[in-house]
């Protein structure tokens, strides 16, 4: 018990699943079971699940076009803060640069909003993209949970 | 084809229900006729209904904007109606504000279209 008290104490999950597009949904339902310990308002829920969304979605049309390939993806809480990793071993991304700027999309021809790293960006607190062509990608996105209800208590 | 279950038409409306979590897997189940429905039985607006739907992401953004592309190229009109606020905010952020009208209910989208 007192070891469950400890501030900052520090949990990981770690799933592994396939590319398959409805593990987009099960990504989203694991990340809320795993942050419902730190408490979140809806609206922080609502953000970490569309930002997880965005970056498992990205595995599913881009990192593994024509594959289905492993997706991990590691949840992890220090005190607060939600830290969340997404990574694939697909295609990697050529030009990140290009790839962050808002409405780019690289398949223009499939209702596509290139939205998607603009999203994670906005929603997260953080976001961080290391990518090698052939090899994959990492997203790392964090998010300190409980800030809102903590700034209005100051006020 | 066959359409999204629950989708109906009201004079040249018509009403296409979205799905409770809207994400590039549920919309790429979407099914719907709209060409053969614009030209076939003169439908004039498509209204998508988000009063069902709980969670979107932007792969629910670029449905919209496909579906808008297509019934543009046959003269129509899109409206959006019944998302929630949260919804309402990602919608904002992608600027599908400035090209499709909001509306509260399909009653309210479909009475403004007339």
């Amino acid at each position: 018990m007192d070891k469950e008290k400890q501030t900052g104490v520090q949990e990981t999950v770690r799933v592994e699943f396939q590319s398959y597009s409805h593990n987009e949904q099960f990504a989203r339902v694991v990340t809320a079971v795993f942050m419902a310990r730190l408490n979140p308002t809806m609206e922080e829920l609502e953000d970490v699940k569309t930002a997880v969304s965005e970056a498992v979605t990205n595995c599913v049309i881009h990192a593994y076009e024509d594959c289905i390939g492993t997706i991990r993806m590691e949840l992890e809480t220090t005190g607060r803060e939600l830290t969340v990793r997404v990574q694939d071993w697909g295609i990697g991304i050529e030009n990140l640069d290009q790839a962050r700027e808002p409405l780019y999309t690289s398949k223009p021809s499939r209702d596509r909003s290139g939205m998607g790293f603009t999203f994670m960006e906005t929603f997260m607190d953080g976001m961080e993209v290391s990518s090698s062509a052939g090899e994959g990608t990492t997203v790392v996105m964090r998010k300190l949970i409980g800030s809102s209800i903590l700034e209005k208590k100051v006020v | 084809m066959q359409e999204q279950k629950g989708t109906y038409c009201i004079g040249g409306s018509l009403v296409i229900p979205m799905p409770r979590e809207l994400d590039h897997h549920s919309s790429g189940e979407i099914r719907d006729n709209l060409e053969m429905m614009m030209v076939g039985r003169g439908i004039r607006q498509v209204v998508l209904d988000f009063t069902g739907t709980e969670f979107m992401d932007s792969a629910g953004i670029g449905m919209v904007l496909g579906k808008y592309r297509r019934v543009k190229a046959f003269g129509g009109q899109m409206a959006v109606c019944g998302a929630n606020d949260r919804i309402m905010r990602i919608m904002k952020m992608s600027g599908i504000g400035q090209i499709i009208s909001f509306y509260a209910t399909p009653h309210q989208a479909i009475t403004a279209k007339q």
